[in-house]
């Protein structure tokens, strides 16, 4: 008995001073990437990249990690007296389309914000311009010294839960103007076409179909953790399982393969069909890219945006670097929320969309690489024309729902104006 | 032959079981030795808060918890015998309400404070009713009936998600769902008024605030196991649990990020592996958390029994029972399977242990979708828990019968060899991955298309 006490004791003695050697390991910064891999694992008390974007079914994980009230569930306060009063309005049961906000489209992209319409969204008011866009009521046509960015991505880059004013699109116009105008005597315009729940597939529609009305100089497609592996495998093969349109002809084709063959019934055997094929997928969308920026002369930046302020996912690298094999520039957004604590840079527990701070850090550091970007700093920085410039001319921008074959500058390009 | 067939059900461990004699009977430590040991343990515990902050573990709150825990045990450890009881239920009470503050980080400041100190009063009065009801001079069924009402108006509230976040009907839900169960069983079985000191510690337990999924104490277990002498050697193992509880979540976190891959994720032989063996990894999660939380009340002198014990090594589906979760089992045993087994026994050995495992099965499935139901809001049962609650049922029931029928399981173990040990134990490991995978799946068709990914 005595003995077993003695093991017991030096056990847990040396076990307690070898966690808090890791400890001092972690705090003070080591050099072998294979032990800080460890080390950042090991604190990390996040979902994992694999299961980021899809939920398993862990009976106790489940009962561990799912969010106070559930993504779904109803707010402590609906229908009854609480001891908590509801934080700043947020409801996340709240459904975009039965407040108003969303319509459906037949397109990729399900759907799409209603023009000129208002609601209390994620705990701030989300109003989108004539166009069913956040932001200012931009003109199709670019006034004379104007550079304009377009932006394309999901709710995060949206600014899903803070005033448009502390987006980081925002806040990058701001910075852009504060800082490049005095030097090249520009004005320069951010438009936001990120919308909630876009992954790479709407965000290619939204470049080739929408963002050319707008005569942009410089395209950004953001791309994240929704991009990579499951979440848009999951996204294609309910849509093939659904027999909906995935507007490539590449990706027509591929699910022509995926639905080729027997046992193809269920969500889940098309999933794995299209993992096999997930290269093939990228090189689509991704190509794509390319192709429509070598044919418009509008160069198109991808961005890599890394959300989690607890690792830095390794897909997302695998992300950036497909894109660049298309010759896309990239940037990654890798460091702004490195070493932040999620208590300042996510909004709440149940909902990690950034706070301001986290999309002022986006902002500024998008804006340094860029500028530090040996492709794009040239453009930024000296405004260089594109052959759009003028945005003077009749504007074809056809929609799924309604196609337009020309509108003027009073009209509306994306014929879907009230 | 009717010990047998209990037997098969109890704790069975191998080697040396460590046996808790009563502090207060052993030599008296020295006072110099003593305070090289009270103050080892507190360096063993700063050392751990070190550890939890640096890594993050578990949640803020937990950090919270553990800083209120092995503080508080510093000051405790010097009461007199007769304030520690007291003592370590207000410091519960206290440290709860704080760690309930911190329950959501992003929103912890005064309101925060003052709704957790007014959910703690409520938790109280709740308690207040409960122990009021069940120590009155009613009879037993009148008592019951009160509690059940009770009870239903309360999972009503839950349901509609009335008058509290959803933190705390976690809190409330981890706090009386089964331990209230316990209770009302020792009160019925007891007959006997039961002291408002033991109600209190039993329910209001600090690390009870923190944790929802709470290992199943028995309430007899609970009282017996308080020491009242010495309590150094009583926290020195607690230090050890909490040790070894850290190390199970590290392996956990390390396992969950680098090995756990979903069904999305199978697309070779090596990642199939992944996807069949990993799930069932994923308790060590529960298993570092149960051990942390006995390893925190054993430094105020609860010497509670191991809550799990080296499963992943069990040579059998009633030994995997039996070791997973012990707490459970013995709630199982005593609340479901005793009570069946000798009202049916005189029918016959092999029926009686049949329908007595069969009745701690199917109350297994019902009480994990009402565990789900307090702590997720959702009472579901799905073919795949019946299918997994289904099968280890059917294999446990099997080896109870066949131990049953050896007389003694025991020395069946012994004679066999070492390699065909550890086969069995690869066995029992591969099958229970295989069916905690199922279970883990989003559904049976799911499963299936996975593991034939090569269709």
């Amino acid at each position: 008995m005595a003995g077993a006490v003695s093991q017991e004791r030096w056990t847990a003695l040396l076990a307690i001073a070898a966690l808090t050697m890791a400890g001092a390991a972690r705090r003070a910064g080591v050099e072998s990437p294979l032990l800080r891999s460890t080390l950042v694992d090991l604190a990390n008390d996040d979902l994992s990249e694999r299961e980021a974007g899809v939920e398993l079914n862990n009976y106790y994980e489940g009962l561990l990690r799912k969010p106070p009230g559930g993504h779904r569930g109803r707010r402590a306060s609906a229908g009854g007296p609480c001891l908590l009063p509801p934080r700043n309005g947020i409801d996340y049961a709240e459904d975009a389309h039965k407040i108003g906000l969303k319509q459906p489209v037949s397109d990729i992209r399900g759907f799409e914000l209603l023009p000129s319409s208002s609601a209390l969204f994620h705990g701030v008011e989300l109003r989108t311009n004539r166009w069913g866009l956040r932001g200012d009521e931009w003109s199709p046509h670019k006034p004379p010294g104007v550079f304009r960015i377009a932006a394309c991505g999901a709710s995060n880059e949206m600014g899903l839960g803070v005033a448009y004013e502390h987006s980081m699109l925002h806040y990058f116009e701001r910075r852009l103007n504060a800082e490049l105008s005095p030097i090249t005597r520009l004005r320069y315009e951010v438009l936001n076409f990120c919308v909630f729940g876009y992954r790479l597939p709407e965000n290619v529609y939204v470049v080739e179909r929408l963002m050319p009305a707008f005569h942009p100089d410089l395209i950004l497609v953001s791309t994240s953790f929704r991009d990579s592996g499951a979440p848009l495998i999951e996204f294609l093969a309910r849509r093939t399982y659904r027999g909906q349109d995935l507007y490539l002809d590449e990706l027509r084709t591929l699910a022509g393969k995926v639905l080729d063959g027997p046992g193809a019934e269920t969500i889940g055997r098309l999933s794995l069909r299209w993992l096999r094929r997930q290269d093939a997928v990228y090189a689509a969308l991704f190509g794509e890219l390319a192709s429509f920026s070598r044919e418009s002369g509008i160069p198109v930046v991808v961005m890599a945006i890394r959300h989690n302020v607890r690792k830095r996912y390794e897909s997302l690298e695998q992300l950036a670097v497909r894109a660049e094999r298309h010759g896309l520039p990239t940037v990654r957004l890798f460091d702004a929320l490195e070493g932040q604590s999620p208590y300042e840079m996510y909004q709440d527990g149940r909902d990690h969309h950034t706070t301001p701070t986290g999309h002022r850090r986006f902002a500024d550091e998008l804006f340094d690489d860029l500028l530090a970007h040996p492709g794009i700093r040239p453009l930024l920085a000296e405004g260089a024309s594109n052959p759009s410039e003028s945005g003077t001319g009749p504007v074809q921008v056809p929609t799924a729902a309604q196609p337009v074959d020309h509108a003027d500058g009073d009209g509306h390009p994306l014929g879907r104006g009230r | 032959m009717a010990s047998s067939g209990v037997s098969v059900l109890e704790p069975r461990v191998r080697g040396p079981v460590p046996t808790w004699e009563p502090a207060a009977r052993r030599p008296a430590a020295l006072p110099a030795r003593a305070a090289g040991e009270y103050a080892l343990i507190l360096a063993q515990l700063a050392g751990l808060l070190f550890v939890f902050q640096t890594f993050n573990v578990e949640s803020p709150a937990f950090f919270h918890l553990s800083c209120w825990c092995f503080g508080g045990f510093a000051l405790w450890y010097f009461l007199p015998a007769a304030w520690k009881q007291p003592a370590f239920i207000a410091l519960s009470l206290v440290g709860g309400t704080s760690v309930l503050a911190h329950v959501d980080p992003w929103y912890v400041g005064p309101q925060s404070y003052r709704a957790a100190a007014v959910f703690v009063l409520m938790l109280v009065g709740l308690g207040g009713i409960i122990f009021l009801c069940l120590n009155s001079g009613l009879p037993f069924g009148a008592r019951l009936g009160f509690i059940l009402l009770l009870a239903g108006a309360l999972a009503y509230a839950r349901r509609r998600e009335w008058f509290l976040p959803e933190a705390y009907w976690k809190v409330l839900g981890a706090i009386f769902m089964f331990r209230l169960i316990l209770y009302v069983y020792e009160v019925r079985v007891a007959r006997r008024r039961e002291r408002l000191s033991d109600f209190l510690g039993y329910f209001y337990l600090l690390p009870g605030f923190c944790f929802t999924l709470f290992p199943v104490i028995d309430y007899a277990t609970f009282k017996k196991c308080r020491r009242s002498g010495d309590p150094l050697p009583t926290a020195r193992r607690g230090v050890a649990w909490i040790v070894r509880g850290t190390v199970q979540v590290f392996v956990y976190r390390l396992l969950y990020h680098q090995v756990m891959v979903g069904p999305v994720g199978v697309h070779s032989p090596l990642t199939l592996a992944q996807f069949l063996l990993a799930p069932y990894l994923m308790y060590t999660h529960i298993s570092g958390q149960f051990h942390i939380i006995a390893g925190m009340l054993h430094l105020f002198g609860y010497a509670l029994p191991e809550t799990n014990r080296r499963y992943l090594l069990a040579e059998s589906f009633t030994d995997f029972w039996r070791r997973i979760n012990i707490y459970w089992k013995d709630f199982m045993v005593k609340v479901f399977f005793f009570p069946a087994y000798f009202r049916l026994r005189r029918r016959g050995e092999k029926q009686a242990l049949v329908v007595s495992t069969a009745a701690v099965f199917t109350a297994t499935i019902l009480l994990h979708a009402y565990q789900a139901f307090w702590l997720n809001n959702t009472f579901t049962i799905s073919k795949r828990d019946l299918l997994f609650w289904g099968t280890l049922g059917l294999l446990v029931m099997a080896g109870v019968l066949r131990d049953a029928r050896r007389g003694s399981g025991g020395t069946a173990r012994t004679a066999r060899s070492r390699p065909l040990r550890a086969l069995s134990a690869i066995g029992v490991y591969l099958t229970v991955s295989v069916l905690w995978s199922i279970w883990s799946s989003p559904s049976l068709g799911e499963w299936v298309e996975v593991v034939t990914y090569w269709r």
